[in-house]
């Protein structure tokens, strides 16, 4: 997953659990046993355990990972400009006053205007100004720093500091996206970190650490790497909505089997997520409630499209029409997941609600492959054109058990209609290279919606050369969309494009989008509030709290 | 002796080298390098090429190879790609937790394998004998993550005797310093468990034979006539000279035991070097990799050398050949 985990596009909890109800997932039923938070006493402090599978590489924002666990502890620590909230369902995400209490467009969208709050301090008692916010703005922008998200900053050319509570950003160009470029990131204590050189910050990431102020309302007490964060209140975090817990601890368990027993033993408050396998026995279990959403990841068969084989629009329908996705969900997923018509998740406001997902009709794949030639025509049991027979290759990463069960009940369902799948499962670094490369037949893989809803880097043409089109795709009427949404500048007004774009990609099956899986935080019902969502995985935990009677 | 030395170090030198050369060579050839893995679909390839550059991922590869050739002369291992810290640093904290683990585990294995293996031989065909030698079976042929999750769900989850995981409590810095030693060592006890148990069936095999062929000796033959009592016989003639290959094992067994506690260290969520290392080579940390090789290479040629110079001095055969 990606850095800009906080703008995503989804929807949460209320959304889902309407999507739910419709559609019969048992997250309905756990969620109904939680004690709601009128009957229930909560402790004033305490502390609240968490485990998750990987460890953050650095406090300071511009080095670390594009990881969830990086963006959890980041937005503990630290403000960004703005808050962007998860409210997805109906129309582009809204911002709620965070650093800045208020911003402001010029008439020509060219300027942006923040109004910061004159009540923030650093934890040093320094106050938060402006300056740090062009300060932040320029080492996100340094190339000695490198920053991995920097290309959201790339259409802004300069932060001015009108006063010491007044920025303004300067853009090169109008487009949709530009209040999320501007506040991407979390805003840093340039009258600290300054000290040290953009061009010394590699390889110096302890320094961050050692010379760490903060203005959120945690700070760090202590990281050990690969054992533990520990978050402590930030006593001198000035917002009202002060934190409940006194304590954070995140612990760094990279195997899922070993979290579920320490969730068992009580020695964790929640898992980073209940892998699929594990959902039966995590629903019998009277202590664990399980909060589920729909994560901005779309699981897919992505098709390379240069291969003769696979260059045909009705043929890449044809193979999706012969995989029975819901068959995969109910072996797979024990219910935690739906077959998409789409990428756009199934709650978000861009989705076309009114796009069905292509059949499981193999009958009408094999009429659709004979009208492309594909036909067995010396009887082997596979399809052939032109003497050459309809074989790929399947290419899947290590690791990932349900993706590879996945990808070998696809084999066999393609057997059935005569196309001859081999699958092929790699180390995910070779595999991402060689997609990279469109060295591939076809390949099953994960893939995120960027925040910005901007699906350019996976079906552009401009984007086969070494970015996320890895299938080589390219349909004009795709590219002039995917051009129109992003210069459209009230995203909101897109729908329209948004609704033509998924039946275009329908139309043109670059992938085979296969399930919607649901994201499922197993919690102990000791600690409520505690509320996940796409831009945060385990909630804000400003809201939760430890019940009283639990031990 | 010293010329001993000397000709081993040279040795032992080269080998490290060619060792490296190879392991740089290797992982700069196989597919994907760090860049790749920058997951942000906003980063062009040109984006990528500069964060590339920053640590010379854009010269070629002999080039970089100088360089880090260079640096590892300087003492310099380079700064690790995903870290943004010297790889010297990334491994050099994670060290005492792999070599406490290792030390522990090669402690229990061999005190569990030697008492299995004594007493093996000790009863030698009998009904003990033949039940101890399957269990030693069993023991050598179990899986290693699934002895570790075994022990976890009977002496963790279901008795609550030992931490599932971790090396220390949470709140263990608020411990005396004799509070914070017991805490580790009760967070140590199961993962070196799982390995020694793994291990010692091999040593309970390696001493069975070794001691069944040394009691069929004549001058055992001799003792046990002279009227010694068997257990004399056994610690004082037959297992001594049973160490002596037991050390040459030890001397193989304690790097390999260093790098391969990778799954257990998973399994545990112990931070040691291996999981340090396992992560790197997926991220295409190279530096820390090639760190990793360093550490290993020392260590296995190092231990190797002890161990043979250990011989040298208690054995004066071994000496005199030299």
């Amino acid at each position: 997953m990606t850095r800009n985990i906080r703008r995503v596009l989804l929807s949460l909890c209320f959304a889902l659990s309407l999507l739910l109800v419709s559609c019969g997932s048992p997250e309905q039923s756990t969620t109904s046993e939680s004690p709601s938070t009128t009957e229930v006493q909560f402790v004033d402090g305490g502390t609240v355990t968490i485990a998750n599978a990987s460890d953050i590489i650095s406090i300071n924002d511009l080095l670390g990972q594009s990881t969830p666990i990086h963006a959890f502890v980041q937005d503990r620590l630290f403000f960004s400009l703005l808050e962007e909230q998860p409210d997805y369902q109906n129309g582009p995400a809204t911002f709620a006053p965070a650093l800045a209490s208020s911003y402001e467009f010029s008439e020509d969208r060219k300027t942006l205007t923040f109004n910061l709050r004159d009540d923030i301090s650093w934890s040093d008692g320094q106050p938060v100004t402006a300056e740090d916010v062009r300060w932040t703005w320029q080492a996100q922008t340094a190339a000695e720093v490198g920053w991995s998200a920097g290309e959201a900053k790339a259409h802004i050319t300069d932060v001015e500091v009108v006063d010491p509570t007044t920025a303004r950003f300067h853009f090169d160009k109008s487009y949709s996206w530009q209040l999320m470029d501007a506040v991407e990131g979390v805003i840093l204590p340039s009258h600290v970190w300054s000290q040290l050189p953009f061009d010394q910050w590699r390889g110096n990431a302890d320094w961050f650490q050692q010379n760490l102020v903060v203005n959120g309302p945690f700070t760090l007490e202590s990281w050990e790497p690969g054992q533990r964060i520990i978050l402590t209140k930030n006593e001198s975090y000035s917002d009202a909505d002060k934190p409940r817990v006194d304590r954070v601890v995140v612990r760094i368990v990279p195997d899922g089997i070993a979290q579920l027993a320490m969730l068992k033993t009580g020695d964790i408050d929640m898992m980073d997520w209940a892998r699929p396998g594990q959902l039966p026995e995590l629903e019998k279990n009277p202590d664990i409630e399980l909060k589920s959403y729909i994560p901005r990841t779309f699981i897919s068969l992505i098709w390379n499209t240069a291969l003769p084989s696979l260059d045909s629009a009705k043929t890449r329908r044809a193979l999706t029409m012969a995989i029975d996705r819901q068959s995969i969900i109910d072996a797979l997923y024990h219910g935690y997941a739906t077959v998409p018509a789409s990428p756009f998740m199934s709650n978000l406001w861009a989705t076309n609600k009114d796009l069905k997902p292509l059949p499981y009709d193999p009958e009408q794949a094999v009429a659709l492959l004979a009208e492309d030639g594909w036909q067995d025509s010396d009887g082997d049991g596979v399809l052939d054109r032109n003497g050459e027979p309809f074989r790929l290759v399947l290419l899947n990463g290590a690791g990932n058990e349900v993706r590879i069960d996945a990808g070998l009940m696809i084999v066999e369902q393609m057997r059935q209609i005569g196309v001859e799948l081999e699958q092929q499962v790699i180390e995910f670094n070779t595999m991402i290279t060689r997609e990279r490369n469109h060295d591939f037949d076809v390949a099953l893989m994960g893939l995120s919606i960027p925040t910005n809803l901007d699906m350019s880097y996976f079906f552009h043409t401009d984007h086969i050369d070494g970015s996320f089109n890895f299938g080589s795709f390219s349909d004009p009427e795709v590219d002039r969309l995917l051009d129109e949404i992003q210069v459209t500048p009230n995203l909101l007004d897109a729908k329209p494009l948004f609704d033509e774009l998924q039946v275009g990609l329908q139309q043109g099956q670059p992938m085979t989008f296969l399930y919607e899986a649901l994201r499922v935080l197993p919690v102990n019902k000791r600690v409520q509030g505690v509320h996940p969502n796409v831009l945060r995985n385990f909630g804000d935990p400003k809201e939760w709290a430890i019940v009283a009677s639990s031990p | 002796m010293l010329y001993y030395i000397a000709r081993r170090l040279a040795v032992s030198a080269l080998l490290l080298f060619g060792v490296l050369t190879a392991t740089f060579f290797l992982i700069h050839l196989a597919p994907g390098d760090p860049t790749e893995l920058l997951g942000d679909p906003r980063l062009s390839k040109a984006e990528r090429e500069q964060i590339g550059a920053l640590y010379g991922l854009d010269k070629p590869i002999p080039i970089q190879y100088l360089n880090w050739m260079g640096g590892v002369a300087r003492g310099d291992l380079g700064t690790s790609v995903v870290h943004h810290r010297s790889a010297t640093q990334v491994l050099a904290e994670r060290l005492p937790a792999s070599i406490l683990l290792a030390l522990a585990a090669l402690f229990l294995e061999h005190v569990l394998g030697l008492l299995i293996g004594v007493t093996s031989t000790f009863r030698r065909g009998t009904f003990l004998d033949r039940q101890l030698r399957n269990l030693a079976l069993v023991l050598f042929s179990l899986p290693i993550f699934w002895l570790g999750l075994v022990l976890i769900d009977v002496f963790a989850v279901r008795v609550g005797l030992f931490p599932i995981n971790m090396m220390r409590s949470d709140n263990a810095a608020a411990f005396t310093p004799i509070g914070q030693v017991l805490d580790v060592l009760h967070h140590l006890t199961l993962p070196a468990l799982t390995l020694a148990l793994a291990g010692c069936g091999g040593v309970a095999r390696f001493v069975r034979r070794g001691l069944a062929e040394i009691l069929d000796r004549d001058y055992i033959r001799s003792a046990r006539a002279l009227g010694l009592g068997p257990w004399r016989i056994l610690w004082r003639h037959a297992l001594r000279n049973t160490l002596s290959p037991l050390l040459q094992r030890l001397g193989v067994a304690l790097p390999a035991l260093m790098s391969g506690t990778l799954i257990l260290e998973v399994i545990f969520a112990w931070p040691g070097v291996g999981s340090a290392t396992f992560e790197a080579i997926l991220q295409r940390d190279y530096p820390v990799i090639l760190a990793s090789t360093i550490l290993s290479g020392v260590l296995a040629i190092g231990s190797t050398l002890l161990v043979d110079v250990l011989l040298a001095w208690v054995d004066p055969r071994v000496r005199d050949a030299v």
